[in-house]
């Protein structure tokens, strides 16, 4: 289920939200727990049984690391976070990979190995990542383990962030799991986030989108001025989509009482790449950082250890996010970005920089570079579009016939935020706003927005049949 | 309560209310009125089990979808503001000057390139041959489309659908074929109402330049014969296509050149096992009137037929109109005629005589009455027909107990069922074949092309 659909937001909200609210404290979680479990499952079917598992195994494990941490036994503790890590990362292994290590194994010459493709459970990224730090957060006593394994699977489950994010670790949301309350000013505040993600999803993103597709899809025919329009849709797509759904989580959370962590925080805004990553997916660096970088060794090494931990990082943060060489050569190009940075020294984070401007521009066009192996279907289609980017054919038109003028201005808008105030971040500021002034803008914002994203919503499953071969 | 509170429980309010009123009305009962141009999906049973099948699910996302109270008006409100911004909703309709709607299909055809021509004649030549062989007469109609006739209301310069109007008009070929492309546009130029505004097809008015010609190929045309019948509204299927539900007049004429109007049969059409197919139309019309085209006739056609027949059937003695251009479909209406007259448009012209090969169907369709080919070699593996320099048909031809097979040859895929039993290859004398595919569930057979 997929929150931009009219079964997610006209039948299981609606029905989630109304029961919770009249449910005593003590059986929200129970409720929200089987809710989340339903969700899940309408969309992945048996599968949620991986979830059931990794859930399962974490819960023993964290149980077991806060046993041997109390007495004080390292080998025990190694032992439960190894094991967690293996079955968690062997999942994903499986599930994720398995397809793309078999291809490229046949393709090398390993002999023909027969294999029956495996399906990619919907958000196995996100949920094996968030299963794991549980243990990883007891073992390291960040928070302590929790008596109810209802509790801790609502952890790992919970549907506003199961399958896109934010990556919630253990010790952010530990104390929201057993005490939190449900409010009118988190009811409030979560409406005005839940309807600015999905206008963000549903006005933006979505509207742009064929134009990305048709300029991906239409490589062959595609001009200079096409490439670049096509390659500037996807990077206003992929920011407003992801981010979008990212908002709509954290503002279900706050109707729910909980507080989930930012995600995003104006990206192309950014005034070096590693203030991109500082801004850009920003749960998922900080698991990286806090489960991975650091325990390699961070930057407390040698130069050429920092260069090594960071390369390692982000071919794992490329692989992450599909098993294609593009992501991997996606996350090298930012791995290797970084460590340039890092070698001249030039990676401010602060908006007011001296040449902000220039910087910000560089940063984006470094960024929308990059998208297009994240976008493109191989290698070998990424750097044809990049040879159309960056080749003199002048001929084509920048849009295809079929685009909309709604597209178009969805993409002037789009890219338009780009240019805003570095530190101007829509989203939280709506949360944050007080005062009669603050309310009326919510509110205006709310009754503008929602009845527009839902009428887009609506209309998107308009599908009349060209019957016209009789 | 301070103003803040208020404002929050306002707005609150605005939330349950735009997710609680469609929820609330589907509880109750009240659902989308159907505004595609198909039937809406029905409700699944979903159960326990039911949840595990993601099929399922889908199947219900689907129903909700369609079945969402406020879909209809939600679809329209859309279609509107992309209309007011000159856009269509759907990619698939282009929006014209004056709100003119054409099909993009019909814009966006490739330009026909002499070699692609000189291919297209010996394609109708080959169905010509075929046909003529059996002792029955053949006539390719085609129909104009308006993006070739109402260049003028196109949103852009005119593109290659004006070009191959003209070359398919002026086709060399010894197949008749009748494109009236110029009385069309002439008659276009002074009457706005010969293609219609929201809607894929000509009217009566349009189509009257190309009934004249077909009908004086063989008797005579009479224009007084034409009788208006009441202005009518009628909705734009390119308008429905694009979420609005359009409607504009339409003057539907009849010819009625014969002193009694024909009797009229409407007969089911039924595949091969007795299924009646409720989408092809099929009707039989049949006079005394001495003055009437004489012998069998079948016209099999694809949209935009109907307004042909209304303004051809009265001149036959006896013809069966048959709403789909597929002669293997039509296969016994064909083998019981005397003349077949086939008419399309335009923009699937091309596809259909050479990409799809219409003597192919041709081939399949009169099987019984052409002169078998003896086949050499296990298909399955490679075989070959006829001799070298010969041309011949390799036709597969669903097993008798078979409900349905797939096959495949030189890399294209035929699905056989119940409607469209068969189907053909046109194979050269000195080249292998291999069939591919589901080899049992068929018979071969070959044909020699006179």
């Amino acid at each position: 289920m997929v929150f931009s659909s009219l079964t997610f937001l006209f039948l299981f909200l609606p029905i989630c939200l109304g029961v919770v609210v009249v449910l005593p404290d003590r059986l929200r979680n129970v409720w929200l727990l089987g809710c989340s479990l339903f969700f899940y499952t309408w969309g992945s079917g048996a599968l949620v049984l991986l979830l059931v598992v990794s859930t399962a195994v974490d819960y023993a494990c964290g149980r077991a690391a806060a046993t041997a941490r109390a007495a004080g036994d390292r080998a025990r503790l190694h032992v439960a976070v190894a094991a967690s890590v293996v079955v968690n990362i062997g999942l994903l292994a499986y599930f994720k990979y398995a397809n793309f290590l078999v291809d490229q194994l046949n393709s090398l010459g390993f002999g023909d190995i027969a294999w029956t493709s495996v399906t990619l459970p919907i958000g196995i990224s996100f949920f094996t990542f968030q299963s794991m730090s549980y243990t990883l957060d007891i073992a390291r006593g960040r928070a302590p383990q929790l008596r109810s394994p209802l509790d801790f699977a609502l952890y790992v489950s919970l549907f506003p962030q199961l399958v896109a994010g934010p990556i919630v670790r253990f010790h952010e949301i530990a104390a929201q799991l057993t005490h939190r309350r449900m409010t009118v000013d988190g009811w409030s505040d979560g409406v005005a986030r839940f309807t600015h993600g999905l206008a963000k999803k549903v006005i933006i993103a979505d509207s742009v989108a064929p134009i990305a597709d048709s300029a991906f899809t239409q490589q062959s025919d595609l001009s200079m001025p096409g490439a670049w329009v096509g390659v500037l849709a996807y990077t206003v797509q992929i920011y407003f989509d992801f981010s979008g759904y990212s908002d709509m989580a954290i503002g279900l959370g706050r109707m729910l009482g909980f507080t989930f962590p930012e995600n995003f925080r104006r990206p192309y805004s950014a005034v070096s790449v590693t203030d991109f990553w500082r801004r850009w997916h920003i749960t998922l660096s900080n698991w990286f950082r806090d489960y991975l970088y650091i325990p390699l060794g961070g930057s407390r090494g040698s130069a050429a250890r920092t260069y090594v931990n960071l390369s390692i990082v982000f071919l794992l943060t490329g692989l992450w996010h599909g098993a294609n060489w593009t992501f991997v050569v996606w996350g090298a190009f930012h791995g290797t970005l970084l460590i340039v940075e890092r070698a001249t020294g030039q990676r401010p984070t602060d908006a007011d920089v001296s040449g902000a401007a220039l910087r910000r521009l560089g940063v984006f066009f470094a960024v929308v570079v990059g998208w297009v192996f994240f976008r493109a279907s191989d290698l070998d289609a990424a750097f044809d579009y990049l040879g159309t980017m960056f080749g003199p054919d002048f001929s084509g038109a920048a849009f295809d016939g079929s685009i909309t003028t709604r597209a178009k201005l969805a993409l002037v808008v789009g890219l338009a935020s780009v240019a805003l105030p570095g530190h101007v971040v829509v989203g939280p500021w709506l949360e944050r706003v007080t005062g009669v002034r603050g309310q009326t803008t919510r509110l205006a914002q709310t009754a503008v927005l929602l009845p527009a994203s839902l009428l887009l919503v609506a209309s998107t499953s308009f599908s009349p049949f060209l019957y016209f071969q009789f | 309560m301070g103003a803040t509170r208020l404002l929050r429980l306002c707005q609150i309010g605005v939330f349950v209310l735009c997710l609680g009123v469609p929820l609330a009305m589907f509880g109750v009962g009240q659902r989308s009125e159907p505004v595609d141009n198909r039937r809406p999906f029905e409700r699944p049973a979903v159960d326990i089990p039911g949840l595990f099948d993601t099929d399922a699910t889908a199947a219900f996302d689907t129903y909700f979808d369609d079945a969402f109270p406020l879909r209809d008006e939600a679809i329209r409100l859309t279609a509107r503001v992309d209309r007011a911004f000159g856009d269509s909703s759907n990619p698939d309709v282009v929006v014209g000057r004056d709100g003119w709607l054409f099909l993009r299909a019909s814009i966006d055809e490739p330009c026909r390139t002499d070699a692609e021509l000189a291919e297209l004649a010996a394609a109708l030549e080959r169905a010509d041959r075929l046909v003529s062989s059996t002792g029955r007469e053949l006539i390719t109609v085609v129909a104009p489309d308006k993006a070739s006739v109402h260049t003028d209301r196109l949103p852009t310069t005119p593109t290659c659908v004006l070009h191959n109007a003209l070359r398919y008009d002026d086709l060399s070929t010894t197949a008749t074929v009748v494109m009236a492309w110029d009385e069309t546009t002439a008659i276009a130029a002074g009457d706005e109402r010969a293609y219609r505004r929201y809607d894929t097809h000509w009217t009566t008015i349009g189509a009257t330049p190309t009934a004249r010609a077909v009908v004086d190929l063989l008797g005579r045309w009479d224009d007084a014969a034409i009788v208006a019948s009441p202005t009518v509204q009628s909705v734009g299927d390119l308008s429905v296509l694009a979420g609005l539900q359009q409607s504009e007049p339409e003057v539907r004429s009849v010819s009625r050149p014969a002193p009694e109007p024909p009797a009229i049969t409407d007969e089911p059409f039924v595949d091969r096992d007795g299924n009646v197919v409720e989408r092809i139309e099929v009707a039989r019309h049949e006079t005394a009137w001495a003055g009437a085209i004489g012998g069998r006739t079948v016209l099999i056609h694809d949209s935009f037929g109907d307004r042909f027949a209304d303004l051809t059937t009265g001149y036959f003695a006896d013809i069966t109109t048959i709403g789909d251009p597929s002669p293997r479909r039509s296969r016994q209406a064909i083998v019981d005629a005397d003349r077949i007259i086939r008419l399309e448009v335009q923009r699937l012209f091309f596809t259909s005589v050479v990409g799809l090969d219409l003597a192919a169907e041709f081939a399949v369709a009169l099987q019984a009455e052409l002169s078998a080919v003896p086949i050499d070699g296990d298909c399955a593996v490679s075989c070959s027909v006829g001799g070298a320099g010969s041309e011949t048909y390799l036709i597969a031809t669903l097993a008798a107990d078979e409900t349905a097979a797939s096959v495949e040859v030189g890399g294209r895929r035929f699905e056989l069922d119940a409607l469209t039993p068969a189907t053909a290859w046109f194979v050269r004398g000195d080249t292998a074949t291999t069939i591919a595919g589901d080899v049992g569930r068929v018979e071969l057979s070959a044909v020699a092309v006179p």
